[in-house]
């Protein structure tokens, strides 16, 4: 996949459990996604047909999602099945909710809110050729917009696990990974703790932008855990790190 | 902010209690989008006057004292301030309730006052309850000689309809909208067969899409404290706000077709259209 691709990643997937939803806020489309008690991920907009309501409060409940409101509920088409206010008459077929095409890759949620992207949207293509298959850890949200956020990032000092300097002494490369995962990038970390890291992100509203933090699994199922706790709790410092830009003298920024 | 309607500029609304204005208590606040003050002067007349951008006194407000409440405008009413007999029923008790600000038009709140459909959703076990969600037909009306809104005939089955109630029951509800940012609520008294028991909001539009929503009920009740009343109103309130707050678009849409209506929805149906045609635009789209 390319960087011009429409797809968006606004979530990891780890972050939408089964039977719930969640709100996601892009530049110009306020986005709902919801995951069946199935598993399958739906992205639609964030706005009830009936009274406008954010149905990103909504309940799953059948497999369908319930608007928090007056409990209209909607198929995985997006369309009202049924309205517990009028019980025995049919929903209007008018009353649907406009849906984009979602999926799931590499353990992100992706989105694509263009115009084509009615049904089917746009092919997922690329492979993960390089980098096994990635653990998502955490997302977190910042000021500024994302290309010179990401672009921050690669200079911040990462600590992998078992590591336990002060990061001064590793070398890492940051490249561009675009054919993976959106506008992506890698760092490679090498010396004492050598490891890889790979943050991907989108730009939300009001000149905000959430980053996803991922790493490779290494298939050790103990080992990955420790792993995504510790680049979860890193993420944390990443974020205090951005938002508090005059404590670079402080040991604990990242930037530092 | 674009030019204000001349329908809601002539309204009278409530910007204080009558209780909570006193002279070492000023309120300063807005309305329609104009900084205000109220003053209760040292020989008990309440006072208003606009605030001008630096923080100068500027033109003096009307002020009306009535049903417990202090209302101004900023305009020239064609009446008084609707009429509410209840008020001054023997064994009635007004308890007003405070204020809840929240982000959404006035508009938005008197259509939420106005709908049954949601008590087993948003109140549940309160108002309502599943399986117990269908709405009756109910009647809605256009009394043209007061131009007011009245839906009747409401029923709804509710587990606690009110503060004192212990056990579900089946509610008798009319609502009458008095003007366009006040809604009154008559339901079934738990104490008194004969007797409607009322809850009233009286939304103050701070701007188009934030309100201080003053709230009041009138009641025939012996058991439970003004406080236990409140409590129960608060409540009942917070839980719109969730919802409130989280319609889009804030502004209350007046175009046909804009949103999704069934016949349940034959109140608001009527509350825009009825608004639609006195003109009002603030706070609409
Ligand atoms: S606003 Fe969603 S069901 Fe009414
Ligand atoms: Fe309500």
């Amino acid at each position: 996949m390319t960087s011009q691709s429409n797809w968006i990643p606004v979530s990891g997937s780890g972050d939408l459990a089964a039977a719930s939803a969640r709100a996601v806020v892009l530049p110009d489309h306020d986005v709902v996604i919801w995951r069946t008690k199935t598993g399958a991920v739906h992205a639609w907009e964030n706005r009830c047909p009936h009274r406008g309501m954010r149905m990103s409060f909504g309940q799953v409940r059948d497999e369908k999602l319930v608007c928090r409101y007056h409990g209209w509920g909607f198929d995985e088409e997006g369309q009202c099945q049924n309205i517990p206010a009028s019980p025995n008459a049919a929903a209007p077929p008018t009353a649907c909710i406009k849906t984009w095409s979602c999926t799931e890759k590499d353990n992100l949620i992706w989105v694509d809110v263009s115009d084509e992207s009615a049904g089917e949207g746009s092919a997922m293509s690329g492979d993960s050729d390089g980098v096994s298959s990635l653990m998502f850890c955490k997302s977190v949200y910042t000021d500024g917009d994302l290309d010179k956020v990401l672009a921050l990032v690669g200079s911040a000092r990462f600590l992998p696990l078992g590591y336990d300097g002060d990061g001064r002494d590793l070398d890492w490369s940051m490249t561009d990974l675009p054919d993976l995962v959106g506008d992506a990038i890698q760092i490679l970390v090498s010396g004492a703790g050598s490891d890889q890291i790979v943050i991907t992100g989108h730009q939300a509203r009001d000149g905000r932008c959430g980053l996803h933090i991922m790493t490779p699994s290494t298939g050790d199922h103990d080992l990955d855990r420790q792993r995504r706790l510790h680049y979860s709790k890193w993420a944390k410092r990443l974020r205090w790190s951005l938002s508090n830009p005059d404590a670079a003298q402080d040991g604990f920024s990242v930037f530092s | 902010m674009t030019q204000i309607d001349s329908t809601t500029l002539n309204q009278w609304y409530v910007i204080q209690s009558s209780a909570a204005l006193t002279p070492s208590q000023p309120r300063k606040t807005r309305l329609l989008g104009r900084d205000i003050l109220a003053v209760r002067q040292e020989d008990g007349q309440a006072t208003a006057w606009e605030v001008s951008t630096k923080g100068e006194q500027g033109q003096a407000l009307p002020v009306r004292e009535c049903y417990d409440y202090v209302w101004t405008t900023l305009g020239e009413p064609d009446g008084d301030i609707f009429s509410m007999p209840e008020f001054y029923e023997d064994g009635r008790r007004m308890v007003v309730c405070g204020i809840a600000t929240v982000q959404t038009s006035p508009g938005r709140i008197i259509e939420n006052f106005l709908d049954m459909s949601h008590f087993p959703f948003v109140h549940t076990d309160v108002l309502g309850a599943e399986p117990d969600t269908e709405v009756n037909n109910y009647k809605v009306n256009l009394r043209k000689d007061v131009n007011e809104l009245w839906a009747t005939e409401c029923g709804f089955y509710q587990p606690k309809a009110m503060a004192s109630a212990t056990e579900g029951i089946e509610v008798d509800y009319q609502y009458r909208v008095a003007n366009p940012f006040a809604a009154i609520l008559y339901k079934t008294c738990p104490d008194r067969a004969d007797a409607m028991d009322l809850v009233g909001i009286l939304p103050q539009p701070l701007d188009e899409t934030n309100c201080d929503i003053h709230y009041f009920m009138l009641v025939f009740d012996d058991v439970n404290s003004d406080q236990e009343l409140i409590q129960f109103q608060q409540g009942i309130l917070m839980q719109d706000r969730v919802i409130l707050e989280n319609q889009r678009p804030r502004e209350l849409p007046l175009q046909r077709g804009a949103e999704i209506t069934i016949r349940a929805d034959a109140a608001s149906i009527q509350y825009r259209r009825w608004i639609k045609e006195m003109g009002v635009g603030f706070g609409t789209l």
